[in-house]
């Protein structure tokens, strides 16, 4: 009966009903607060204030400051580093639990754990993880093992370190499921025929496994790279962006300007940064991967 | 016979409903979770509300508290209802800054609870009402001096400040003779503390939040006479005399580190619950914290009274006091005067007056904002304790209220940052401070008229 309707509608030219109700979510949800966005980096408006001006005072304010630069020298360590982290251990998990080792199921499980829990647990999990408190669980192995405590959260480096590592824990799972799906779609008669040729298990993975894994691979450096750019939760939560700003990422200073400044104008520049960053990366990839198609 | 039946069923429906329409009325007046007073009140109030000044909150004392007072209220006002809409616990900013939005767009609660520190933002704004026709002149005069630069301006009160904090210096006494009255004391009990005792020396949050300003600057920079705005909010904190105050802050929090008085990690600690950690691990000597530490003291640490008390805050010179004062506020942002004055009864009967301050801070275990509480409400007048706090709030001081100010205590926290890492010295970061400070100031001073 519906599909009868539809036809009939399809007939009459009307195809328009099925598709409105998915572009008035589209434009109300996503397309709106985009274009809100960059109406918003061309003022110079403060929540709460109703007074402000078009102007491009807000990208002259964020292009001068000192900050941007080392803000964004800081995300994109933060961001590649994951991305290259996540995929490489991704891939070598799903490489291990596709041998069906003992304990695969469980390892999956925990995969997928690690994935679904909020950034902000992420972050303060770490945190006891890393803390030169007493209850820092890695500093107590460190001591106990003879060694002086590592301050992980209040060294620059280190702590750029430690929330890329936070962050790759969260994200491997993620990026070994994907790649543990690719696996399995693989013919195992592409394996046969390589064997009956005498190709070593190296050989394989270069010739077989990895082309086939291509696509999912690209998808998956797409995914994390926005991710990567995207989060904040886990950084908030960790070391807030410190010491000294050594760990503010672009997501958290585009948060820490609305939020705690209210400078809204300035907030939406940096947003429009964040989506700037995430389109050329995911470019680059596409084109990348274009050309080696050819 | 049939009939007969069906008048009778008919009958004891009526019956019932008329016993069910008497019930829900006596019942009308509720204190729930998300409403107070009568159910059916045609005049509705809306207020955002903490969830500790409901009856959500995990505390039986302060439910206790609501549930009376605020059935006292709701009886005396039985026309009227009130909508609560609570605020979500540990997202202030988000939080605050989505009032503002509302109330800019004339769509905010009725009255709401504000964190002191962002009165400044609805001021500037012209959100709030002034209360002053709701309350006396007696009640104004009551409250610390401190507090009327936030909730006064021009002469007129715009909100009213519901309880409040101190920092302190807790300490060892079992381990230090002479508690500290100057930095200089400050390093060398710390220092004593860990090489006799092999614990932690001081403890302090001063990693990349408001803790780096408000546990480790303004009060140490009030102390030496230092202003953070001077006229139409224009930061001078870096400037002029105030320079060289703010300089020797960051001088001495630098020293804390390079003498090894406080360990690096305050570098990364933007809150208190490491440092309680520690405190119950009987692992330091020497902490900052709040007025309300000492119950948490009490609760952790065997023998508390024995091994921890508490001074004013070190400082540069031993003959200056200064503290750096918190809390929540109450203000109105309806225009309609006839919910005004409900709301400020409202707002008196479970804070403001000086019997709902000292019931709400006892069973809330806050601290008053009203002098008078401390001086006759024997609770806090015959108590050592809490006259010890009334002292420390002489020396009070109130976090500016302008809206430049969370700007200006972010820039702080950034360039403490800067300084405790190694990038800067502490002239070189005030200076940046400062030019970073006028730069924000004149894009903000563009957006004020």
């Amino acid at each position: 009966m519906l599909l009868q309707k539809r036809a009939t509608l399809d007939r009459q030219g009307k195809w328009w009903v099925w598709v409105l109700p998915l572009l008035l979510i589209l434009g109300l949800f996503y397309l709106y607060p985009i274009l809100s966005i960059f109406r918003l980096s061309f003022t110079d408006s403060r929540v709460g204030n109703p007074n402000f001006s078009y102007t491009l005072s807000s990208y002259k304010a964020v292009l001068t400051d000192v900050t941007l630069w080392r803000v964004l020298k800081v995300t994109l360590i933060f961001s590649l580093s994951s991305v290259f982290f996540q995929l490489f251990l991704g891939l070598i998990t799903a490489l291990l639990i596709k041998k069906d080792l003992f304990g695969a199921g469980l390892v999956k499980l925990s995969m997928v754990f690690a994935w679904v829990v909020p950034g902000i647990i992420t972050g303060i999990m770490w945190q006891m993880i890393y803390s030169s408190n007493s209850w820092g669980i890695l500093n107590y192995v460190i001591q106990k093992l003879g060694f002086s405590a590592v301050p992980f959260l209040s060294d620059p480096v280190l702590a750029l370190t430690a929330a890329i590592i936070a962050n790759v824990w969260r994200g491997t799972g993620f990026s070994g499921i994907m790649q543990y799906a690719a696996l399995c779609a693989i013919p195992n008669e592409l394996y046969e025929s390589a064997k009956i040729d005498g190709a070593s298990a190296w050989q394989s993975f270069w010739a077989i496994t990895l082309p086939q894994l291509k696509p999912m691979l690209m998808i998956n450096v797409v995914l994390i790279t926005i991710y990567s750019f995207n989060t904040y939760d886990s950084i908030y939560a960790l070391t807030r962006g410190g010491p000294g700003g050594s760990t503010t990422v672009i997501s958290l200073q585009a948060y820490e300007s609305v939020f705690s400044y209210l400078q809204l104008g300035r907030g939406s520049v940096y947003a429009i940064f964040m989506t700037l960053l995430s389109v050329v990366f995911t470019l680059i990839y596409i084109r990348l991967l274009d050309s080696e198609e050819k | 016979m049939a009939k007969k039946m069906l008048v009778s069923v008919v009958m004891l429906l009526c019956l019932v409903s008329v016993v069910f329409a008497q019930a829900e009325k006596e019942d009308a007046i509720v204190v729930t979770e998300d409403y107070v007073g009568n159910v059916n009140a045609e005049k509705v109030l809306t207020v955002a509300i903490n969830r500790d000044d409901t009856i959500r909150s995990p505390y039986e004392s302060r439910v206790a508290y609501i549930e009376e007072a605020a059935m006292k209220w709701a009886e005396a006002h039985p026309e009227w209802g009130i909508e609560l809409k609570v605020l979500t616990p540990g997202q202030i900013s988000q939080d605050m800054a989505r009032l503002l939005t509302e109330a800019e767009q004339g769509v905010a609660p009725d009255f709401i609870h504000l964190d002191s520190f962002w009165v400044g933002n609805f001021l500037d704004a012209g959100l709030l009402q002034p209360i002053d026709p709701y309350i006396t002149q007696a009640d104004k005069d009551a409250f610390f001096d401190w507090t009327k630069g936030v909730t006064m301006r021009d002469g007129k009160q715009y909100a009213i400040w519901g309880e409040t904090d101190a920092r302190l210096l807790y300490y060892r006494k079992d381990l230090i003779d002479t508690p500290p009255r100057t930095w200089d004391d400050l390093i060398e009990a710390a220092l004593m503390v860990q090489d006799k005792y092999g614990i932690k020396g001081f403890l302090t949050p001063a990693g990349q939040s408001e803790s780096a300003s408000n546990e480790n600057t303004w009060a140490y920079f009030w102390a030496q006479g230092g202003e953070i705005f001077g006229e139409n909010s224009r930061p001078v904190l870096g400037e002029g005399e105030n320079r060289q105050k703010l300089i020797n802050v960051y001088a001495f929090m630098k020293r804390l580190i390079d003498t090894g008085a406080s360990p690096k990690d305050i570098i990364s600690m933007t809150g208190f619950d490491p440092i309680m950690s520690e405190v119950r691990a009987d692992n330091v000597g020497l902490i900052i914290q709040g007025t309300w530490a000492v119950s948490q003291i009490n609760d952790i640490v065997e023998d508390a009274d024995e091994k921890w008390d508490f001074v004013p805050y070190p400082q540069m010179d031993a003959d200056t006091y200064a503290n750096s004062n918190g809390g929540w506020t109450w203000a109105v942002l309806t225009e309609d005067k006839e919910k005004q004055e409900v709301a400020m009864s409202y707002i008196m009967s479970m804070v403001g007056s000086k019997d709902a301050m000292a019931a709400r801070a006892k069973a809330f275990n806050y601290i008053p904002t009203r002098s008078d509480v401390f001086e006759s409400d024997s609770y806090f007048s015959d108590d050592p304790i809490q006259q010890r706090f009334f002292e420390e709030l002489k020396n009070g001081h109130a976090r500016p209220a302008s809206s430049l100010y969370p700007t200006i205590s972010g820039l702080n926290a950034r360039m403490m940052g800067e300084v405790l890492i190694g990038n800067k010295t502490p002239a070189e970061a005030v200076d940046e401070l400062q030019r970073l400070a006028l730069v924000e100031w004149e894009e903000w001073l563009g957006t004020q008229n």
